[in-house]
């Protein structure tokens, strides 16, 4: 009796240090950046779907993080490097997995945001067009034909790059790029009325390619990435992660988004 | 051939070559593009990058500012500026003019604020604009105070619109903000060149600034830089190149009321090359535009192209020429060639003529196989048109007669094996009607290997068929009596000889006979010579009736016969044929209407009873004949002894029988 007491003790004692060392390797304080794009981050409001995944991923880890807000195309260079430990919403390709590790939590659509008056429609329209000109953000990478379209367009110099969507933007509103290419997130600057008066949306046609959080592979080892993933399963299995994007998005939306097949 | 088709392989070489040397320039003009493009975007990307980092770290710099308020709650004057002296701006902030201080303040707090300035010593501070209003944001120090930036202070910015919004704008996100090309006031460097400012807010230590709703209530002000955009550009960390012309505007649309940096102000040629990129900065969107300068088109997009081009002209036109040389060098071959086959043709032509012209055909053999050629004329003269006969060496030995093909075959192969240079020979070849025809096979051997062996042998075939009858009948004309068609004296004297070489061989024995027709001039004399000729004619053919076939009759003179029997068994025999002979010739002739009648005395010499030699036979012969005409003719005499047979002399007026 007394054994079975001092052991139900041990356990008692010892079960929050296994869970602990069940989470990630909190010893050092983390960095996590974040970049302005549509509805996954607002500096002026300081808000976004990424800015809650942090919120909650921080939470759950224990973790000192520093959140930082940077340009896209360096957050890469930073992960590359290993300077900086994580980032979110994130797109895989050949070149990325060599540097970086990724847990996915959203998959979507990539849409070809055009102007009315370029008369396009149908993708490979645009392509056809020596006219018109693509505004891409430096750094990004789509779906399959959506990289096809900007690799095309950019070996015949029609491709204009911002470092965020808002110059985008004012950019397709001035006719100074007549495309840009946009992600579910983006929709409420469409819905604004100066950009749906002038333009329409075509989609790419590819399947869905999963979003998630960037690892840098220099900073953090295999086995830590896997905590951290761990971490995301989590969240996507006790509906975290959907109430994260049902706060942005239409129900049925968040959940198509949220729903993959890993 | 005509002129276009002469010249268009040269023509073909020459595009060919041109096309090449353009595919070549063409290839090297786009590599060189190319590499010229990626250097061009290369720096672009390189210049935007920096001025992010410097942006970021004018950022920074900011919110070590706000880190300074944050940390130690209520900054005196002397330790802000400690702090900003600290800074060290002209050297590692290169661009801003200074960091001021702006405080938020209702109207209800004015009097306060302008008491404390007052009593911190700026006795002379003021807010201006000047004039009532719910809230004022004036400056209420800049760091260096020094210069224009001494102008600056106690200017509001809230009066001014633009200025307003990104105030709010920074507070509303708590993070630094920039200001479009608004120097103004807040400009040190107003007039000198385009500025910008860079704006963060100041919030209360301590409290929460997490929501929007926080940071606009925990708000006390803000802290602010402006910056000259020719120093920041100038400081710029690596090296920047000279030969690209960069502009900054402010927004995403340049024009000259928006530019902030200009590189080269007074570059105004079209560039080669252009492109912008857009940059979210401080909540506003820059673009920095890059052109290209001459300098840098000359410097990195060097090219071999003209190079190329001037190389590949030159050997285009050098292989042209080469062309021109080879297709005029064909030409003269195939003018040569055709030529040469022209003369052989012609010469071709002409010995055909000649040997056909002469009736001879010409066959052609190959030694080393057994193929043969015929010509049409050589087919002609044995009755066959052209592939009747196979072409074979074997078919044509197999034609030629059994008596002559040894002969014709030891010609043939003494040549081949080179005893001697050239062959003839006569021989009689089959017809194709079975006939037998002489002809005439010449031929030499015209080639042979290394080794001497024959290879082929060419020659001709004349139809000798005339020739061969005519030389007979000459040769019997010789030897035979016009008249009557009997060997004549010549002949039968070689007879005799080769029979008397026989029969002294053989030890046998032969006889000779000599008739002479009796009273024969006198029937010549009455009747005319054709008669007497007719008479001749029949004796002879009577005579020749009378003998074997291996027996020979022959006339040696106007009516003197001679008989060879050159096979005999006994002089009985020779006896009984010349009896017989006498008997056939005493029988009437009917000769143009008249029954003649002879006789004829005959003298026998046999051997070797009478005579071993010709001479000797000859006159043995000779004088029995005239013995038997002294006896009155019309008999048989043999030589030493009496008349075989005594006949009655026939009288002078020997009657003339008429039809």
């Amino acid at each position: 009796m007394r054994l079975k007491l001092f052991a139900l003790l041990l356990c008692a004692v010892l079960t929050p240090a296994a869970t602990r060392a069940a989470g990630p390797d909190c010893s050092r304080p983390l960095t996590l950046a974040l970049h302005e794009h549509g509805q996954l981050y607002s500096s002026t409001t300081d808000q976004g779907i990424d800015r809650d995944m942090a919120d909650e991923l921080i939470r759950r880890s224990g973790c000192k993080v520093t959140v930082t807000l940077i340009q896209r195309a360096r957050i890469w260079q930073l992960i590359e490097s290993g300077a900086l430990d994580f980032s979110l919403s994130g797109i895989s390709n050949a070149e990325r997995d060599k540097f970086a590790g990724f847990a996915w939590y959203f998959s979507n659509k990539y849409y070809l945001l055009v102007r009315r008056d370029a008369e396009v429609a149908r993708i490979s329209d645009f392509a056809r067009n020596r006219e018109l000109q693509l505004g891409v953000i430096r750094g990004f990478r789509y779906s399959a034909t959506a990289n096809a379209l900007v690799d095309q367009l950019a070996e015949a110099q029609r491709v204009s790059y911002a470092s965020g969507l808002e110059p985008l933007y004012q950019l397709l509103q001035a006719g100074r790029i007549q495309g840009m290419i946009i992600e579910p997130f983006d929709y409420p600057a469409i819905e604004s009325d100066k950009i749906r008066e002038i333009s329409q949306i075509l989609e790419f046609g590819d399947a869905p390619v999963p979003h998630g959080l960037i690892m840098s592979k220099k900073s953090l080892s295999a086995n830590e990435q896997d905590k951290w993933r761990a971490l995301i399963r989590a969240m996507r299995a006790d509906g975290s992660t959907r109430r994260i994007f049902e706060k942005y998005f239409p129900a049925e939306l968040a959940r198509t988004l949220t729903e993959f097949k890993d | 051939m005509n002129p276009a088709r002469r010249h268009l392989p040269v023509v073909l070489v020459l595009l060919i070559a041109l096309g090449s040397t353009w595919l070549a320039w063409r290839h090297e003009q786009e590599v060189s593009e190319r590499w010229l493009r990626a250097r061009f975007d290369d720096s672009l990307r390189d210049t935007t990058a920096r001025i992010v980092q410097r942006m970021s770290a004018y950022e920074q710099m900011l919110r070590g500012v706000q880190g300074f308020y944050a940390g130690t709650g209520e900054v005196t004057r002397q330790g802000f500026t400690a702090y900003v002296n600290t800074l060290q701006l002209g050297a590692d902030f290169a661009g801003i003019q200074g960091v001021g201080q702006i405080t938020l303040t209702p109207a209800a707090e004015l009097p306060t604020l302008l008491k404390q300035l007052h009593q911190q010593g700026l006795a002379d501070y003021s807010i201006t604009p000047p004039g009532e209003r719910a809230l004022y944001t004036p400056i209420i120090q800049v760091e260096p105070f020094s210069g224009r930036n001494r102008l600056t202070l106690g200017f509001d910015p809230y009066t001014v619109p633009e200025l307003r919004a990104v105030m709010e704008a920074a507070r509303d996100s708590g993070m630094p903000r920039i200001t479009g090309k608004l120097p103004q006031l807040l400009d040190p460097a107003n007039g000198r060149a385009p500025s910008v400012i860079l704006c963060a807010p100041l919030f209360r230590q301590g409290s929460s600034i997490r929501t929007l709703a926080e940071r606009r209530a925990s708000l006390i002000g803000w802290i602010y830089a402006p910056v000259h955009l020719d120093e920041m550009m100038a400081s710029l960390y690596g090296d920047t190149d000279s030969d690209i012309l960069i502009h900054v505007h402010d927004g995403v649309e340049p024009s000259a009321d928006n530019l902030l940096f200009s590189s080269h102000p007074a570059e105004t040629n079209p560039p080669r090359l252009y492109a912008a990129e857009y940059l979210e900065i401080g909540g506003r969107n820059w673009v920095i535009e890059a052109s290209t300068l001459p300098g840098f088109v000359t410097r990195v997009g060097h090219s071999d192209a003209t190079t190329i081009a001037i190389s590949g002209l030159c050997l285009s036109l050098l292989l042209a020429v080469l062309a021109r040389i080879l297709a005029t060098a064909r030409q003269l071959a195939l003018r040569l060639a055709q030529q040469m086959t022209e003369d052989l043709r012609s010469s071709e032509e002409r010995w055909k003529f000649a040997l056909e012209g002469a009736g001879d055909g010409v066959w052609d053999r190959d030694l080393v196989g057994d193929a043969a050629f015929y010509s049409r004329r050589c087919l002609e003269i044995f009755g066959y048109e052209p592939d009747e006969i196979a072409p074979h060496r074997q078919e044509w030995v197999e034609r030629i007669h059994p008596d002559d093909r040894a002969a014709a075959l030891a010609a043939t192969a003494a040549c081949i094996k080179g005893h001697q240079e050239s062959f003839s020979s006569e021989y009689r070849l089959r017809c194709k009607d079975g006939r037998w025809k002489w002809v005439l096979a010449r031929g030499r051997v015209m080639r042979r290997s290394a080794d001497g062996k024959a290879l082929r042998l060419l020659g001709t075939i004349s139809d000798i068929d005339a020739r061969k009858a005519s030389e007979e009948q000459i040769r019997h004309m010789a030897q035979h009596d016009s008249l009557t068609g009997l060997p004549n004296r010549a002949l039968f004297a070689d007879r005799l000889q080769q029979a008397l070489s026989l029969v002294h061989r053989d030890h046998a024995h032969l006889a000779l006979f000599f008739v002479d027709l009796d009273e024969f001039k006198a029937i010549n004399d009455r009747f005319g010579h054709a008669t007497g000729d007719l008479l001749l004619q029949e004796a002879a053919r009577r005579m020749h009736e009378c003998i074997r076939a291996s027996d020979t009759v022959g006339r040696i003179g106007g009516d003197e016969f001679v008989v060879l029997l050159p096979s005999l068994s006994s002089v009985e025999d020779a006896r009984h044929v010349a009896e017989k002979i006498r008997q056939a010739l005493a029988t009437p002739f009917e000769i143009g209407g008249h029954a003649l009648r002879i006789s004829a005395s005959i003298g026998i010499a046999c051997y070797p009873e009478h005579g071993d030699s010709e001479s000797r036979l000859w006159s043995i012969a000779d004088a029995a004949m005239y013995a038997a005409k002294a006896r009155g003719g019309n008999r048989v005499e043999l030589a030493g002894g009496s008349p075989t047979h005594a006949v009655l002399t026939p009288p002078a007026d020997l009657p003339i029988i008429t039809p």
